[in-house]
């Protein structure tokens, strides 16, 4: 294995994860049954996130 | 006050980081631990049990930072099993490989072929997305019994999987092997917060790649962009 021939990797990107990006992604899941119903959880995005930014 | 815990799963920066000795040098006090380990294969093969990285949530992380895909972490915060750091994400590059000599061409060609993904995991969301603009659903066939991301790699080289999706690491291993990329799958990782973490080692944890010089300092394996591409439902799978 020659790690030179890699590409650049995972990218972080500092940006937030939105709670449009949450709601989004929890309808995506909820719409393609990959989670039995009700058991997709129920806590708010305020509640299921953490921000230090957002706390500054 | 214990030693803030670091679980890298398979997220390379993470390494290179610790390797280096980045979190030292940002003053963390930590430990570094592997819970599903990618030093060994074997550990990938769950024996054909539909278990993932949402059940490990369940099953509850002991570190005070870990780290899966997006939605898993998403289901998994609003579950109450930690909760979703939101100052960051990344961006894994990720795939759906077949063998080079695979009558498999396009997406297309994968209608009705076993897929194999992790039960729960970013392979299962991000081969589900990447495929729906080409099979309908009933011929999206996913397969979750060769295990996790290790696992999944070598069932692929030993020729015992058709087409298996693989991200990071084993991604660019299967494409220097000569293994072809059938449909790009890349997809967001969140950051998952356990308990309640000294704030100021949570900055420090991820410090070492948030630096202006972090392109020269986490590279190869990871890469510091600006560019806001927070959309899961579209170039981020």
């Amino acid at each position: 294995m020659d790690t030179r021939r890699w590409g650049p990797g995972e990218r972080l990107v500092f940006e937030p994860y939105t709670k449009e990006a949450h709601a989004e992604t929890f309808d995506w899941i909820a719409t393609h049954g990959i989670f039995a119903e009700g058991a997709l959880g129920h806590l708010s995005y305020g509640d299921s996130v953490l921000s230090l930014a957002a706390a500054r | 006050m214990p030693k803030f815990v670091i679980e890298p799963h398979f997220r390379l920066q993470e390494w290179i980081a610790e390797e280096k000795g980045y979190f030292t040098a940002e003053g963390l006090d930590y430990a570094f631990r592997e819970k599903i380990r990618s030093t060994g294969g074997q550990h990938h093969d769950m024996g054909g049990q539909r278990v993932g990285a949402y059940q490990s949530f369940e099953e509850g992380r002991s570190a005070d930072v870990s780290c899966a895909c997006h939605w898993t972490v998403n289901v998994a915060a609003s579950s109450g099993h930690g909760r979703l750091y939101a100052d960051l994400y990344s961006v894994a590059p990720a795939g759906i490989f077949v063998a080079a000599d695979s009558p498999i061409r396009g997406p297309a060609d994968l209608a009705g072929v076993p897929i194999s993904v992790g039960w729960q995991s970013g392979s299962h969301y991000s081969t589900i997305q990447a495929l729906e603009p080409y099979l309908p659903a009933d011929k999206i066939n996913l397969s979750f019994a060769e295990g996790l991301l290790f696992r999944r790699l070598e069932m692929l080289v030993e020729r015992r999987a058709p087409a298996v999706a693989l991200f990071s690491g084993p991604y660019y291993f299967a494409e220097q092997l000569g293994f072809r990329k059938i449909i790009d799958t890349t997809f967001m990782i969140a950051t998952m917060i356990h308990g309640n973490p000294d704030p100021e080692d949570l900055a420090n944890s991820s410090a070492p790649c948030a630096a202006p010089s972090a392109t020269s300092t986490c590279a190869p394996t990871a890469t510091r962009i600006t560019t806001r591409t927070n959309s899961p439902n579209a170039s981020t799978r």
